[in-house]
């Protein structure tokens, strides 16, 4: 066993991550020990931060997790379909142009009312968007990763699973990279 | 005939545990690499290190070390050069090198201590880097010292920036081996204080 030939391309262990603060505060380099990883996760971005790296991950592993901070009910509820159409839309794009050879799109997570008193709406709005996401994932080949579902409890994200309200804690980040590990 | 047959095993052995055997170590770095020593000769060293991961086996991580010691001005300083050659156990990479470490203790008890080690590091899917450490033990108590250290020396895989620092704790006497056991906090210096790491070192040597 310990002389087996390489099952896969060493480019094959690389991997690259972009998103919000969520990707930013991971600990990329602990969590996938064997990996070699780049983290370019970045505080309070979101869909124009994805788009700056149109073309740059060409050929490469990507993971993505974004959407958290633009997501939110700034919209009047009637506001809200065309917003997602629109959102939607370049957000498929913006995934497509990175260029990547292949993409692990997570499902943006679920808020708590820790950190957001209208994470019940801001919630249900994620759970739409990442509906549409999950139909464009199959539709380009991108493998998806629905972990919102795994992350609720009372419609909500559960306490276990963030600091804040907001952000993963480590216990977060483990089935995180469960998701990758297993769909590898 | 058989008993016969284990005697002479169990002689061969102990004659050669004898003859070779200095120390023996058993110890787990950084809380995810279990460690496994022998001295020959006094002077040589040979150990076996793999990784626990919460990974399947195929990515696990192994290294074997071979290499050579001396100590100089009554035990005060020693020198340690260690070749390594690593791999995963599918294959996916590996990695050699070799550590070419000095230090300078000040007491016996090893509470004062300077430590500087040189790490020429081949990666196979990162290429060569020139790591290196600098470690310094402060005692504070007849069995404890604080440690602070500077080091890029991959925790992991690979080569980052990091304050360690920490506190040695260590027993001696304990059915004629000594105990050390080393809580330390990894502080990165380029990324956020949510990469800072929790590590706990131990070793035990006979």
């Amino acid at each position: 066993m310990i002389f087996t030939s390489c099952e896969k391309r060493e480019d094959d262990y690389r991997l690259a991550f972009i998103g919000d603060s969520n990707v930013e505060r991971w600990d990329v380099r602990r969590f996938f020990p064997t990996f070699i990883t780049d983290n370019y996760g970045k505080s309070n971005s979101g869909l124009h931060y994805l788009e700056d790296f149109a073309g740059k991950f060409h050929g490469q592993r990507v993971v993505v997790l974004t959407g958290t901070n633009d997501l939110g009910p700034s919209e009047t509820p009637e506001e809200i379909p065309l917003f997602l159409d629109m959102y939607s839309e370049r957000y498929e794009r913006a995934i497509e142009n990175l260029g990547a050879a292949k993409i692990y799109l997570f499902s943006v997570l679920p808020t708590n009312t820790e950190r957001n008193d209208m994470a019940h709406i801001k919630n249900n709005i994620i759970k739409d968007f990442n509906q549409r996401m999950k139909r464009c994932a199959a539709k380009h080949g991108w493998t998806y990763l629905d972990v919102y579902s795994m992350l609720l409890i009372d419609e909500q994200l559960n306490p276990s699973y963030t600091l804040d309200g907001l952000h993963p804690n480590d216990a977060c980040y483990e089935i995180l990279t469960n998701q990758i590990i297993r769909n590898y | 005939m058989r008993q016969v047959i284990c005697i002479l095993i169990f002689l061969s052995v102990s004659s050669v545990n004898i003859l070779m055997a200095q120390t023996n170590r058993i110890a787990m770095r950084d809380s995810r690499f279990l460690q496994f020593q022998h001295v020959f000769f006094k002077h040589m060293p040979l150990m076996l290190e793999h990784s626990i991961y919460s990974e399947k086996i195929s990515l696990q991580h192994f290294r074997l070390y071979a290499g050579y010691r001396h100590q100089f001005v009554n035990n005060h300083l020693r020198l340690q050069c260690l070749a390594y050659w690593g791999s995963t156990h599918n294959g996916m990479y590996q990695d050699y090198g070799a550590f070419v470490s000095t230090s300078y203790h000040f007491d016996s008890a090893d509470n004062y201590s300077l430590h500087a080690t040189l790490n020429p590091h081949y990666d196979t899917g990162l290429n060569y880097k020139t790591c290196c450490s600098f470690e310094t033990y402060v005692g504070v108590f007849k069995v404890a010292a604080l440690y602070l250290a500077f080091s890029n020396i991959p925790e992991f895989r690979q080569p980052e920036d990091r304050i360690r620092a920490g506190v040695r704790l260590r027993i001696q006497s304990l059915a004629h081996g000594t105990l050390s056991v080393c809580p330390q906090m990894s502080i990165p210096l380029q990324q956020r204080y949510e990469k800072i790491r929790l590590h706990v070192n131990f070793a035990y040597c006979f």
